[in-house]
C-alpha cells in the first residue's frame, strides 16, 4: 500500500477505474439481457402475404365462382367483374390504415383502402439525402412497400390467357 | 493493496468492500427484478397471440371452402375474445387488454365471441357463409356458402308444405315409404302446430278430426297464394351409412337465385341442429321442373317458379341414425331457415 497523500489519491484513481467498470459491467448485461427479450413483432410481410392469397382465393375479390357448383377458381372472368368488385368491402380491417394496395390485373389496375394508399404514397416515395446515397424513410411513422408478382388466369371473350397480376402494398410500420 | 495494513488502513479497505457490497447488492437487485418483471410481463404474449389469432383469422375467411381450426392456448390464463373485427386478449382478471385488426368479409357473417372466461382452446370456423369462434358443436363443414346466392337472407311470409306420398298415388307403397310417409308427414304436423305469427304455413294435405296433417289424402282444391312451396321428402339411398341433405331447385325460373337462397339457408339449418345426428353430406342442386315437383297439381301455383324439394336423411338407415325419427327437431330447422339472418 502507498503510504502518504499522494499514496491516498492513488488509491482513489484505482477505485474509481474499478467502480466505472462495474457500471459498464452493469450496462453491458443489461443490454444482453435487454437483446434476449422480445418487445415488438413485425408481421408487415405475413400480412402482405395473406393479403395477396385471400384477394385470389376468396370468392368475393378476384376470384370467379360459379354458384351452379359451389366452386370458386382463381381466375377472373372478365375487366368488369375485376372492377365490379368491392375489394374493400370483401376485406374490411377494423383499422382502416392497416394495409393498403394497388392490384394491377394485366392493364387493368384498382386500388384497395385507396385513401390511405394516397396518403401513404409521398411517404414511400420520398428519398432522404444522405452521403450522396438516397434513403427510403425507416422506422416508426413511416411505411413500408411490399411488391409482388404472379400471374392469373384471364377470360379475354374468347378464351383463357395468363396475365400478370402485379401488387403494391403499403403496410405501416409499427 | 493489503487487507491488514494497520488499523487505520482496515477501517478504509472496510469501507472500499463495504461500499463495494452495496454496489454489487443493488446490482443484483436491479437486475433480479428486470428479469422478473419481464417474466411476470405478458403484453408481449398477448401481442404475439391477439396477431397469431388475427392472422390465422385472415387465412380462414379467404378459404373458399369450410374451415375448422383448433387453437391451444393452454400455456396462458387469457381471456380472449373476438368483437368486431379485433382479437382481444386480457389477462385472468379481465384487465390489460392487448388487441390486433383482423379483416372480415361483409358477404359474410361475422359472429362475434364476447368471452369473459379464460380460454385455452378456441375453435374457429367457417362453415358456409358464416364465420364463427368458439361454437360448443362440432362444425358443420357441410355448410353451403349462401353468399353467392345474394347477401340478403330471404325470410318468406307464406309458405305451402307439401309431403308428396298420399294414397291417391297408384302403386305398392314399400314398408321404408311408409316410413317416410309417417315422418314427413310428423314433420308437416309440427309445422302445422308451429306458433309463429312471422309465417304463414298452408298445406296439401287436409286436417283431421285431431287437428292433425291427414297426410293420405291431399287437396285436389285451390289453395292460397303462398310465397314457396317447399317439398319434404326422406332420402332414399342404398348406403346404410350415408346421409345428406339435398335441396333440389327449378333450374332457369325466373326466381332461381332466391329459390337457391332459400334452400341455402334450409339445408345449413338442418345441417347445424343441435338435436340431429349428424348429416354425412349436403348439396344445393338445379332440376327441372318435372323433377322437383311431380306431384303438385295445385291450381294458382306455378310450381316451376319457386318450389324447393327438400330431402332429408336417408330413410334406410336405422332408426337411431335416422334423422327423420327426431321430426320436431327437423321441423324446427325449417323454421329457423326460413327466419335465417345468416
Amino acid at each position: 500500500m502507498i503510504k502518504g497523500k499522494k499514496g491516498d489519491a492513488f488509491e482513489l484513481i484505482i477505485w474509481l477505474i474499478r467502480y466505472i467498470f462495474i457500471v459498464i459491467v452493469i450496462f453491458v448485461m443489461a443490454f444482453f439481457i435487454d437483446a434476449f427479450v422480445l418487445n415488438s413483432i413485425d408481421t408487415k410481410e405475413v400480412e402482405a402475404h395473406v393479403f395477396i392469397q385471400r384477394t385470389i382465393y376468396s370468392k368475393h375479390v378476384l376470384a370467379s365462382s360459379n354458384y351452379h357448383v359451389q366452386r370458386v377458381y382463381p381466375a377472373v372472368s372478365s375487366a368488369l367483374q375485376f372492377y365490379s368488385q368491392d375489394f374493400d368491402k370483401a376485406i374490411s380491417f377494423y383499422w382502416e390504415d392497416q394495409l393498403a394496395a394497388n392490384i394491377t390485373l394485366n392493364n387493368f389496375s384498382k386500388l384497395y383502402n385507396e385513401r390511405w394508399f394516397e396518403n401513404w404514397l409521398p411517404l414511400v416515395e420520398y428519398r432522404l439525402e444522405e452521403g450522396g446515397n438516397q434513403e427510403e424513410l425507416k422506422g416508426l411513422g413511416a411505411v413500408t412497400e411490399i411488391n409482388f408478382n404472379t400471374t392469373m388466369l384471364y377470360y379475354d371473350g374468347t378464351r383463357n390467357t395468363v396475365v400478370p397480376l402485379r401488387y403494391r402494398i403499403f403496410v405501416p410500420n409499427s | 493493496m493489503r487487507l491488514f495494513g494497520n488499523k487505520r488502513g482496515i477501517i478504509e479497505d472496510l469501507h472500499v468492500y463495504l461500499i463495494q457490497l452495496i454496489l454489487m447488492l443493488g446490482f443484483s437487485i436491479i437486475i433480479i427484478a428486470f428479469v422478473s418483471n419481464a417474466l411476470k410481463n405478458t403484453t408481449f404474449e398477448k401481442a404475439y397471440i391477439t396477431r397469431d389469432l388475427a392472422l390465422i383469422s385472415n387465412a380462414i375467411i379467404a378459404s373458399p371452402g369450410n374451415v375448422f381450426y383448433e387453437y391451444n392456448i393452454s400455456d396462458y390464463n387469457f381471456q380472449i375474445a373476438f368483437i368486431y373485427k379485433k382479437v382481444i386478449a386480457r389477462g385472468e382478471d379481465g384487465k390489460h387488454a392487448i388487441y390486433y385488426s383482423y379483416a372480415t368479409d361483409s358477404n359474410y357473417v361475422n359472429k362475434d365471441y364476447p368471452s369473459e372466461r379464460i380460454s385455452k382452446e378456441l375453435d374457429i370456423a367457417k362453415e358456409g357463409n358464416v364465420f364463427r369462434v368458439n361454437r360448443t358443436l362440432s362444425p358443420s363443414l357441410n355448410a353451403i356458402d349462401c353468399s353467392i346466392y345474394g347477401n340478403e337472407s330471404i325470410n318468406p311470409k307464406r309458405i305451402l308444405i307439401d309431403i308428396p306420398h298420399d294414397a291417391t298415388n297408384p302403386g305398392y307403397k314399400t314398408e321404408t315409404e311408409n316410413i317416410e310417409l309417417l315422418k314427413t308427414c310428423g314433420i308437416g304436423n309440427y309445422l302445422l302446430h308451429q306458433k309463429n305469427p312471422s309465417i304463414q304455413f298452408s298445406f296439401t294435405h287436409p286436417i283431421d278430426v285431431y287437428g292433425n296433417l291427414d297426410c293420405n289424402r291431399r287437396y285436389p282444391v285451390v289453395m292460397p297464394p303462398v310465397d314457396y312451396v317447399v317439398v319434404i321428402h326422406g332420402g332414399v339411398l342404398m348406403s346404410r351409412e350415408l346421409s345428406p341433405v339435398k335441396a333440389y331447385v327449378v333450374h332457369n325460373s325466373a326466381r332461381e337465385k332466391e329459390s337457391l337462397r332459400l334452400a341455402c339457408q334450409l339445408v345449413n339449418s338442418i345441417l347445424s341442429s343441435e338435436k340431429l345426428e349428424k348429416f354425412t353430406g349436403s348439396a344445393l342442386i338445379l332440376a327441372e321442373p318435372s323433377l322437383t315437383n311431380p306431384h303438385i297439381q295445385i291450381e294458382n301455383i306455378d310450381p316451376a317458379i319457386s318450389t324447393i324439394v327438400l330431402e332429408i336423411g336417408n330413410i334406410n338407415l336405422p332408426k337411431e341414425k335416422n334423422q327423420l325419427f327426431s321430426q320436431d327437431a327437423v321441423g324446427e330447422s325449417i323454421v329457423k331457415g326460413l327466419n335465417s339472418n345468416d
